[in-house]
């Protein structure tokens, strides 16, 4: 079977079937395709999905224990993002590094702040090209990743997340930071923080990447850098807490799924305030 | 997020707290959910063991990779069920023997005479969801429950029910809208 043989109503006439997971893997890789590119399907098969869970039922309570394997095994299938306050010269020490590699000329740490976006920016291009134990000299200090989500629990519980970043752009009083390639170029992302300290990013489009990989948002506060979110291969519009910090640089870096702690990757786009 | 914030968070705040590594969001998803993602394996699979994997997996899935979850394809719940229904069939169908033999048996209930009330009265089925499906065409209702429910093709479906398997498809698709129309998501118990 190739793509020639579906025309688009025949490709239609198969969500059903596709929702049920009933169509063989010729036919699920032309509806696949069909569905990036036809909104109308996509809301059929949203609905036949719907159906679906319906039929499936409220079910019973799943097995004593289960959740206690999960929970054990979350450690093992991604990094630790439990971040806590590192102090940089008890990083220095653990690591046993001398900051000969860091760009300021004595080796100390440098407030990435004072810099103009295009001596930071090779700051952080020459910072995130070298080794990680050398990025923690630099100064990427790992802050508190506190869970700061209430507030903007109250703002997406009510509000579709498109919408409420769509209003956050929207609002004049809001912060917008364009994100860039460190080389210039297109706007690939836009980050919108309100006043309350909602941040939304926002892709303008950011190109979609490989299987196996996602991009992650960081803000850099000073000589703090501090993972904002894993977005995801595409996306498009996401939501995180600044915690009331105030970012003066954002950046995003390709990682593999479920982020890191620390990265060692160039950033493909980033922006200051 | 504290304990009482999550209980009352929406499922699209859950996933949000996901992305950024929160356990206790996942536990909450879990609480919520994972009761009809293990029935529905279960069902699908007849092993219980086999249905915590699958369980283990979509939520698993949902912690590793929760940009998959796009809530303008529809709820978390119906995300789940999915990811469940799929990895649930495909451990079906790569078990060629174990497959083999479910076809003929179900070839034999179909010749005997399919009993719809048979078949989905061991689901928990809500009751406004079993009295939809019993307003089906018994012929809609026969090809929806044999592919969801009993993991078959379409095309496998038509040969059971020796039908050609443009009308099965049609069917499908057309029992599904019809049950969509019987079930207003507004008042429907059935649904988050």
């Amino acid at each position: 079977m190739n793509d020639a043989e579906l025309s688009v109503s025949e490709i239609e006439e198969l969500l059903g079937a596709y929702a049920l997971d009933a169509v063989d893997d010729d036919e699920r890789r032309l509806v696949d395709a069909h569905l990036l590119e036809c909104p109308r399907c996509r809301a059929e098969l949203a609905g036949h999905l719907e159906v679906a869970s319906w039929m499936a039922g409220g079910g019973s309570r799943a097995p004593e224990g289960l959740w206690d394997r999960i929970a054990d095994s979350l450690d093992d299938h991604v990094p630790a993002l439990r971040l806590t306050e590192v102090d940089l010269d008890a990083a220095r020490r653990a690591r046993g590094s001398a900051p000969a590699a860091a760009p300021a000329d004595d080796g100390r740490v440098v407030s990435m702040a004072s810099r103009s976006r295009r001596r930071l920016t090779q700051t952080l291009v020459a910072a995130v090209g070298v080794a990680a134990a050398v990025i923690l000299v630099l100064g990427i200090v790992v802050a508190r990743q506190e869970n700061r989500l209430d507030d903007m629990t109250r703002e997406v519980a009510t509000v579709d997340l498109q919408r409420a970043a769509g209003q956050a752009y929207a609002d004049p009083s809001a912060t917008k930071v364009a994100l860039a390639a460190p080389e210039g170029g297109d706007t690939k992302a836009t980050v919108v923080v309100l006043p309350d300290g909602t941040g939304f990013v926002l892709g303008d489009p950011l190109p979609e990447l490989p299987d196996g990989r996602t991009y992650q948002l960081w803000g850099i506060e000073g000589e703090r850098v501090i993972s904002l979110g894993v977005l995801g291969s595409a996306p498009t519009v996401a939501a995180f807490p600044t915690g009331g910090v105030g970012f003066t640089t954002y950046a995003l870096t390709e990682e593999d799924p479920g982020g890191v702690p620390q990265s060692s990757n160039p950033p493909s786009a980033v922006g200051t305030v | 997020m504290d304990s009482e914030t999550l209980s009352s968070a929406s499922d699209a705040v859950l996933v949000i707290a996901i992305s950024r590594f929160d356990e206790h969001a996942l536990a909450e998803a879990y609480r919520r959910h994972a009761g009809a993602v293990f029935a529905l394996s279960r069902r699908l699979l007849n092993d219980p063991t086999s249905a915590e994997e699958v369980v283990q997996e979509v939520f698993l899935r949902l912690w590793n990779s929760p940009d998959k979850f796009d809530p303008e394809r529809g709820a978390l719940r119906s995300y789940l069920l999915a990811q469940s229904h799929g990895r649930s069939v495909d451990l079906l169908r790569s078990e060629g023997a174990r497959r083999r033999r479910e076809e003929r048996d179900a070839h034999r209930t179909a010749e005997a005479g399919y009993d719809l009330e048979h078949e989905v009265l061991d689901m928990a089925v809500a009751e406004r969801v079993k009295l939809a499906m019993a307003k089906l065409h018994d012929n809609e209702r026969r090809a929806i429950e044999l592919a969801y429910l009993g993991g078959h093709t379409y095309r496998e479906v038509a040969v059971m029910l020796d039908e050609p398997e443009g009308t099965v498809k049609s069917r499908i698709r057309a029992g599904l809208k019809k049950m969509r129309g019987l079930l207003d998501p507004a008042d429907a118990e059935v649904t988050r």
